[in-house]
């Protein structure tokens, strides 16, 4: 009997595993996925390509985490179908697998604009290593990229190809890069450690067409330019990968819709990770947040639902943080807002790449950018969480030794003292 | 399971805390060797913070559900189970700071060491042989304490 089957083998699955064992040393666990890897940290795939990871480094977890944890592994082997009435699930080797509780964690997938030839040969997406062992057969010095798209996935792509010697170019539609997280003062000063690399921006435009004589050769913008290449990258976005509930009485919208428990509209299906569209009830809306750190926390809540406990999930506040050639980026909750209702407080030095911008609605800090000198910076993102009223110290929040202890003690106290205040 | 916990009135903003961490995770181990010859590596794991007059010595508070795991792309953090604490193995670290990011006490630094990018939290010296963590043994004043978490009400 197939107690437990977890859809996909990646962040949320890999929490879920962790956190079902944790209440059920013994029922079985199978995992089926699409990927014929163990899991690795996605995200490592720039540094993979320039070289600072080797492969042996990519691996999430130790060797013996699925021996450790008692897990059966199916990998190669895509779920096709999930048949909610009959509990079991159909995998492309044409075999069922029946299930007691099930998980679905089958991610997210590029997404792929209608551009005319997108099935040339040298059509890369940026998402999975498989991608990087294709684009490392062509990625070499003096090659020329496009890379369409500049948020975090295309400018790490952009990055570490740099990094290997490719000549860059990339398109965007908005008119500047990392749109959504970052403002656009902030987001200069990224592009501008990108130009001294040696990358070129087009910004306000997309590609429409991309030719050559059976692989990419050639891009055409809307704005009538046209550049050669050798090959191209598209990281425009991802979108979940629901196909395989659609043939059962499964709810979706953009994701598929779980509670705040991570389950779906049918008992004992949960969903988590990029495939999820999750209920917050604070809002009374669905949230549909494809970061590795919601990811993480929903299969680790949703493994702990599908083992026995009752805990909700408290939505994770947006979180992205990484280095653009060695300059750190931290954006926290609604970073990029420009809208009157929000206070901004902001320290700027563009010649020294620093940024520390904070943003506030009626007292509270919902949201913050840091560039350059990051140390720290997840105070901020206590506040967000903790909605806490910074009237009476606001002045102290952009200051470079601002800490807990220029907080309300309440806020610390009991933590750090082992004591009530 | 044990806890470094603050008595924050007895702080004098001394440091001698943050001094004694950086040695404890030195090479040498020893105070006088360690700032003649790898001054430059010495970077303590917790932060002693000021507002004159008050000061806060600020370590991990080794979370059970912790946020700084659950943002790691790399699993360079994890708890372990058997120590109850959360570890950081520099060796998967990549440096994105997304731990750095996370952590609503500001725990995690980031550190740049040899070229190399990886971040530094403090490990209660679970792994150095002392019978209490080295911040907690130096401290002169008895601001810092080593004791069995107290159970909430």
């Amino acid at each position: 009997m197939n107690y437990y089957v977890i859809i996909g083998n990646s962040f949320a699955s890999v929490a879920a595993i962790e956190a079902i064992r944790r209440n059920d040393a013994k029922n079985p666990i199978t995992v089926i996925a699409e990927e014929s890897r163990i899991a690795y940290g996605k995200p490592l795939i720039s540094y993979l390509l320039e070289g600072k990871v080797s492969p042996q480094q990519m691996t999430y977890r130790d060797s013996d985490f699925y021996q450790k944890n008692k897990v059966q592994l199916i990998l190669g082997n895509k779920v096709v179908e999930v048949d909610a009435a009959n509990r079991n699930v159909a995998m492309s080797s044409g075999d069922r697998l029946e299930f007691e509780r099930l998980l679905i964690a089958s991610g997210s997938r590029p997404f792929l604009p209608p551009i005319a030839g997108l099935n040339l040969k040298n059509v890369f997406t940026f998402v999975t290593w498989d991608d990087i062992e294709k684009l490392q057969k062509i990625a070499a010095p003096t090659k020329k990229a496009v890379v369409i798209g500049a948020g975090l996935i295309g400018l790490k792509a952009a990055e570490s190809l740099t990094k290997i010697g490719v000549k860059v170019t990339v398109i965007e539609l908005a008119d500047y890069a990392l749109s959504t997280v970052l403002d656009k003062g902030s987001a200069q000063i990224i592009q501008s450690v990108f130009e001294k690399a040696g990358v070129n921006f087009y910004f306000q435009t997309t590609v429409d067409e991309i030719s050559g004589y059976n692989k990419a050769e050639k891009v055409k913008l809307r704005n009538g330019m046209e550049l050669d290449c050798d090959f191209v990258v598209v990281a425009i976005g991802v979108i979940p990968n629901i196909e395989l509930v659609k043939k059962s009485e499964f709810k979706t919208k953009r994701g598929i819709l779980v509670d705040q428990y991570l389950q779906t509209n049918v008992e004992g299906i949960y969903a988590a990770g990029d495939v999820a569209e999750v209920y917050d009830p604070a809002t009374d809306q669905y949230l549909w947040r494809p970061i590795l750190p919601n990811a993480v926390r929903q299969g680790k809540i949703a493994g702990r639902n599908m083992s026995g406990e009752k805990v909700e999930f408290d939505n994770v506040i947006a979180l992205n943080a990484t280095t653009f050639f060695d300059l750190p980026v931290v954006s926290l909750g609604m970073s990029n807002v420009v809208d009157e209702k929000y206070e901004i407080l902001e320290q700027r030095n563009d010649t020294e790449n620093l940024v520390k911008r904070i943003v506030l609605q009626n007292e509270v800090v919902v949201g913050a950018i840091l560039v350059g000198k990051i140390d720290r910076a997840g105070i901020f993102r206590g506040l967000i969480k903790n909605r806490l009223n910074v009237r009476d110290f606001k002045e102290q929040l952009l200051k470079p030794d601002f800490g807990l202890i220029h907080l309300p003690k309440e806020y610390w106290y009991k933590e750090f003292t082992g004591e009530k205040i | 399971m044990k806890k470094i916990y603050v008595n924050e009135e007895y702080c004098i903003n001394c440091h001698l805390c943050e001094v004694y961490c950086a040695v404890a995770h030195s090479e040498s181990k020893d105070i006088l060797k360690a700032y003649k010859r790898e001054k430059e590596r010495l970077v303590p794991r917790l932060v002693v913070e000021m507002a004159n007059p008050a000061s806060l010595p600020v370590q991990c508070r080794q979370c059970e559900d912790p946020p700084c795991v659950e943002g790691c792309i790399s699993g360079a953090l994890v708890y372990d189970l058997t120590a109850n604490i959360v570890t950081s193995n520099p060796d998967r670290c990549v440096g994105c700071w997304t731990c750095v990011a996370s952590c609503p006490f500001g725990a995690i630094h980031p550190v740049c060491l040899d070229g190399l990018k990886f971040s530094i939290k403090c490990d209660l010296c679970f792994d150095l042989e002392l019978e209490m963590p080295a911040c907690v043994a130096a401290c002169p004043n008895g601001a810092l304490i080593y004791e069995e978490e107290q159970e909430w009400q």
